[in-house]
């Protein structure tokens, strides 16, 4: 052993006298150096970026059109600190009622105005007289943070803070256009100098995003340039022991010849060892002392950019052994890489924006008719004689949107359509659909009677973010501003209102009936809606807290108790209420059991680790719970027995969603578009919708997929990397939406596979070593 | 095969072939011959003789197509054998970041010394190679003298019985030349064996107990020098410096033929090729018949270079029969019924007609 030994130390040796080492050594000094001194800090979120107000235009009308009010209003309010130059701007510019043609003609003068309205905007939010509590009394101050400040002297506050009690003035008056801000962001610091804008992040989550960042380093800044750089130093060393007068001498050594090569393998991944060694440890050492982020999974990178580079010098080594030249060991190498990168790339984007597009996230049952929707919210029903899922009720919004929406890998909250649901009362279909761009979304219903041809005649309401089916079949819509009932005849434009023969100004009938409590609940962002089946009562979750509403006796609803939750107001949640259980999902991987009633908390744990739920589904009976993970597991939660199972269901791992059907069975879609039905408690299989192969699927079955596997993976296992530092499977993309989809790790595969492969090329080049004649 | 023998190769055979589907070529055709221990034994030829193809196989470096090749006693290739051997390869090239301390080092551990055995040894070999006081130096600064020398002090690190050097005195100066001939001298007197491979005749002539020449796979000689080259002279080649008229030297000379003749007005400078003694008294009489001083008279032997053109020049021997048989040893083309037990081989060396020419590049 000591011989192969000395040839790995002899490696070693040569790569310490290598200038090239030196040089690189040199260079992840300086860039040590230039990072060193960037640090962060912790400020009070308050000023606005550019995308905290969504329509930023719309926005500028609202504010104007506000304006002319008589009574004070926050719109008011912020249209009188406007300087007066610029209030006549946005007088003469009406940009949303301009016309496309307007506003083409005249981009720039858009542009400046928009820009100095939000300089204006962040300059009104520095004001310490901006809170005015005449002009804000009419607002919701759902915020903890909120009330505490404004309950506060204004004398008394910090400067920060004022600006803070603003910007939250500002959210809780505009929940729908302002972004709702987490309290603290993080200031990037260059020595004594702030560099970029605030990033809006607790300072809790720097971690999280310490470690995305890592990912990101680690498959671009080491992964691909590093790669290359290493590729390009190590070239020479197994093509130079080739040389006769080299090669000849060792072979005549008494040593085995698969070791000899293997040793000199092993030597020049040592020679990158040191390097990686330096700049990963080196980039941790700053993280920990000017981040305070002393994680130490952070190192694992170095083992895992050694075996990415193990990778590719095993194929670097087998072609210097065969053609013994470091030209060709480079350009082949380099070649090789480019291949592994682009299958590595078209499988993960074809599955995240075309293949993962069409994944069943719910099933709806229309009498006898099932249909079911796909991320993009598309409704298809099934065919069983093309064995197809046929779509259907497909609204102009969603044809305008879906090209664009195919290059999205994650389809933002925004453009998510709300439904269909199916109204069972008048045989059709209900949903609401964003315009796009999505200013606003549309009122769709398609009956039977016209295969479910959409009409879309009016808007939804604002902010427009579930919609559920009464006990008596009403449809029922959850908006950020209040509840509606469909009491009308949603087909029919508005109309207006007559009175002796004369229209009335203003007013118009609308078939939506304002159902909320008297005590409002504004659902701002994290928020979400669930509706108890058995109970029929109305679960709203905002803002870590949660209120139980019923309908009354007039048809209204009221407030019948709520319960906060531990955690920050901008953690997510998703949650289910069924019977007297309310299960809810946490951010942080938990999945709380409650009593619907006390809210005493009856189960509290982590089944998937910190991997996140995306759905919680009840069933009618309430007794069943389905918790579907973004990892793509399925846990079953019976609150009759209370037992939290993971079912042996179909396609575990690949689960996209689980609901139940009217009379308590199971739904579950897995492999993207296939749906199996199960008896409960046994998960007897009743019927499985396995619809054939399209072309998008065969190309992915029978030809991604299987190039995917053949090749190693080096581009992916940044994604291990990320696995590691996180424990969780999937990326979070969006931390405000747990329902948002998120890009799958699949940590291990990259390494198994990639393992493999360098064990065959190792192989392959030991036999060739042992048999070639040199 | 006989377990005394350093090296001993029978019949052996080995060909390439260029790329997957060319033409195979016969490197070795069925060389046979033996090196007994503790003698230098010089292995000649030309280039692409087939000299470093037959070290690498026994060496066990490439493998053998046919026959058999023994290293100290064991199979070629056996690695256990290859623990005491020292090689020191044609071109020998060492990775540029080594001094001569850490190459010495490096090699030493391959050829299975430990480190303080390395220690111990390596300051006399650098000291007896010339490379004391150099030894911390970067070898990118050795010329290539300085690069022979320690490939021989490596190929001596660990004290092996037999030492194989391939063109070791190549590309050397003369005084670096005559440095590693007093080592090999030293090596002998230690008992050592050496089996040097060169092409430089006269470095063969001046160090080796016995020869072996090959030419085109094909082994043509094997003996002593003085065996090898009076096989090859046909006659004694004479130098004459005459005085006297032309026409009368060309009289003297008669039908003789003359290699050279050089005239400066009386003065004659004359070679020829004459069968013997008595062919050199006719001539010097017939030279004084004509009254033609004889100022000098200068008899020319052949040396091991003359025999090697010589013998390059003939055409190669018949497969099947034998070309050599010294005393110690076994020379033939190819055939393994022709094998002569050293012991039963005759004196003289033989030189055997080719009939068979082998394209060789």
């Amino acid at each position: 052993m000591s011989k192969y030994l000395a040839v790995i130390k002899d490696s070693l040796r040569e790569a310490l006298a290598s200038r090239v080492l030196w040089i690189v050594l040199i260079l992840i000094t300086f860039l040590l150096l230039f990072l060193a001194p960037l640090s962060y800090r912790e400020d009070l979120t308050w000023r606005l970026r550019d995308d905290d107000i969504k329509d930023l235009p719309a926005f500028m009308d609202t504010i104007r059109e506000q304006s002319g009010s008589e009574d004070p209003s926050p719109a008011q309010r912020i249209w009188t600190l406007l300087s007066s130059d610029h209030q006549a701007d946005l007088r003469k510019l009406n940009i949303t009622d301009r016309t496309d043609q307007e506003r083409t003609q005249n981009p720039f003068e858009i542009v400046r105005v928009v820009n100095r309205f939000r300089d204006e905007l962040n300059e009104q939010l520095e004001r310490r007289d901006f809170y005015d509590e005449a002009s804000f009394d009419g607002v919701v101050m759902l915020s903890n943070e909120l009330r505490q400040l404004r309950d506060e002297e204004v004398d008394d506050l910090t400067d920060q803070e004022v600006r803070r009690l603003n910007r939250l003035l500002l959210e809780a008056s505009f929940p729908d256009e302002v972004k709702t801000s987490p309290p603290t962001s993080i200031q990037i610091v260059y020595g004594w100098a702030s560099v970029l804008d605030p990033i809006p992040l607790r300072s809790s989550s720097l971690r999280e995003t310490v470690q995305s960042v890592a990912a990101w380093v680690m498959k671009w800044f080491i992964g691909a340039i590093g790669i290359v750089i290493a590729i390009l130093v190590t070239a020479p060393i197994i093509p130079q022991m080739f040389d006769p007068g080299s090669l000849h001498l060792l072979l005549s050594k008494p040593i085995s010849r698969w070791l000899l090569f293997l040793a000199k393998f092993v030597g020049g991944c040592a020679f990158i060892l040191i390097g990686a060694t330096y700049l990963i440890g080196g980039l941790w050492l700053i993280l920990g002392s000017r981040f305070g982020v002393w994680d130490a999974n952070i190192l694992l990178s170095i083992p895992i950019y050694l075996f990415v580079f193990a990778i590719y010098y095993s194929v670097s080594s087998l072609i210097g052994i065969v053609w013994r030249s470091p030209i060709v060991c480079i350009a082949l190498t380099i070649v090789f890489w480019l291949a592994c990168f682009v299958i590595g790339l078209i499988k993960v984007e074809f599955e995240a924006r075309v293949w993962n597009k069409t994944r069943l996230v719910d099933v709806i049952e229309a009498d006898e008719t099932l249909l079911v929707t796909d991320e993009m919210g598309v409704a298809a029903e099934w065919d069983e004689e093309a064995r197809v899922w046929e779509p259907v009720f497909v609204s102009q919004d969603q044809q305008d949107a879906r090209p664009i929406l195919m290059f999205m890998k994650s389809i933002p909250r925004e453009f998510r359509p709300v439904g269909p649901l199916f109204d069972a009362n008048h045989d059709r279909l209900v949903s609401a659909t964003p315009t796009f761009p999505p200013t606003k979304m549309n009122l769709n219903v398609g009956s039977r009677a016209d295969h479910w041809e959409p009409v879309s005649t009016l808007a939804a309401p604002t902010g427009t973010m579930a919609m559920f089916r009464e006990a008596d079949g009403q449809v029922l819509i959850v908006a950020s501003m209040g509840l509606h009932r469909i009491v009308g005849d949603p087909t029919r434009p508005k109309q207006p209102v007559k009175i002796f023969g004369r229209e009335l100004p203003f007013i118009s009938s609308s078939p939506f009936q304002t159902v909320s409590p008297e005590d409002p609940v504004l659902l701002t962002q994290p928020a979400m809606a669930a509706l108890n089946p058995t109970t029929h009562e109305l679960a709203l979750y905002t803002r870590a807290s949660v209120t139980i509403v019923a309908k009354g006796a007039d048809g209204k609803y009221a407030v019948e108790r709520r319960h906060e939750f531990d955690g920050t107001e901008q953690q997510p949640a998703v949650i289910g209420i069924g019977g007297n259980t309310l299960v809810a999902g946490r951010d942080d991987g938990r999945i709380q059991m409650l009593d619907a009633t006390t809210f005493e908390v009856l189960r509290d744990e982590k089944p998937e680790g910190p991997n996140q739920p995306r759905f919680v589904r009840a069933s009618p009976d309430g007794r069943w719970f389905t918790i579907v993970f973004h990892n793509g597991n399925l846990w079953l939660y019976d609150a009759e027995a209370d037992e939290l199972t993971k079912p042996r269901v179909a396609g575990q791992g690949d689960i996209s969603m689980a609901a139940f059907s009217h009379d308590n069975r199971l739904f579950v879609a897995d492999q993207s578009v296939r749906l199996s039905q199960y008896e409960l408690p046994t998960l007897r299989v009743v019927r499985r919708y396995s619809p054939r192969l399209d072309w998008i699927g065969r190309t992915y079955r029978y030809g991604i997929v299987p190039l995917y596997y053949l090749f190693p993976k080096p581009g992916e296992l940044d994604k291990t990397f990320q696995y590691l530092l996180s424990g969780k499977e999937t990326a979070t993309g969006n931390r405000s939406d747990l329902t948002a989809t998120q890009q799958t790790l699949d940590p291990w595969t990259p390494l198994w596979s990639s393992a493999l492969f360098t064990l065959v090329v190792l192989t392959i080049s030991c036999v060739y070593i042992e048999w070639q004649e040199f | 095969m006989s377990s005394s023998a350093a090296i001993e190769v029978k019949d052996l055979k080995k060909s390439y072939r260029n790329g997957l589907f060319g033409r195979p070529f016969a490197a070795l055709k069925g060389v046979s011959f033996r090196v007994d221990r503790g003698e230098i034994f010089g292995l000649l030829g030309p280039n692409g003789a087939g000299k470093t193809t037959l070290i690498k196989t026994v060496l066990g470096i490439i493998r053998r197509n046919g026959g058999d090749a023994t290293l100290l006693g064991k199979p070629a290739g056996d690695r256990e054998s290859r623990l005491r051997v020292g090689y020191l390869p044609e071109n020998l090239r060492l990775a540029s970041h080594h001094t001569a301390l850490t190459a010495l080092e490096y090699y030493g551990r391959l050829s299975g010394l430990s480190g303080s055995d390395i220690k111990s040894q390596r300051w006399r070999l650098l000291e007896s190679v010339g490379l004391l006081g150099r030894e911390r130096e970067s070898i990118k600064k050795f010329s290539k003298g300085m690069l022979q020398r320690l490939g021989l002090a490596q190929a001596l690190l660990h004290d092996p019985e037999l030492l194989i050097l391939d063109e070791p005195t190549d590309g050397l100066d003369p005084v670096g030349r005559s440095h590693v001939r007093s080592v090999l001298h030293r090596l002998k007197d230690e008992g050592k064996t050496i089996f040097l491979n060169s092409h430089i005749l006269q470095e063969v002539e001046l160090v080796c107990d016995r020869v072996a020449i090959m030419d085109r796979g094909e082994l043509r000689a094997l003996g002593s020098v003085a065996e090898i080259a009076p096989q090859q002279a046909e006659g004694v080649e004479v130098e004459l410096l005459v005085a006297g008229e032309r026409d009368a030297v060309a009289r003297a000379m008669g039908d003789r033929t003359l290699t050279d003749w050089q005239s400066r007005g009386r003065d004659h400078k004359l070679v020829l090729q004459l069968m013997d003694q008595g062919a050199i008294d006719r001539c010097v009489d017939d030279l004084r018949k004509q009254q033609i001083s004889v100022v000098q008279l200068n008899p020319r032997r052949l040396t091991l270079e003359d025999a090697f053109l010589k013998l390059l020049a003939s055409p190669a021997a018949d497969g099947d029969t034998p070309v050599a048989t010294p005393a110690t040893a076994t020379a033939r083309t190819s055939g393994p019924t022709a094998t002569v037990a050293a012991e039963e081989a005759v004196d003289a060396v033989e030189v055997v007609e080719d009939v068979e020419v082998i394209d060789e590049t």
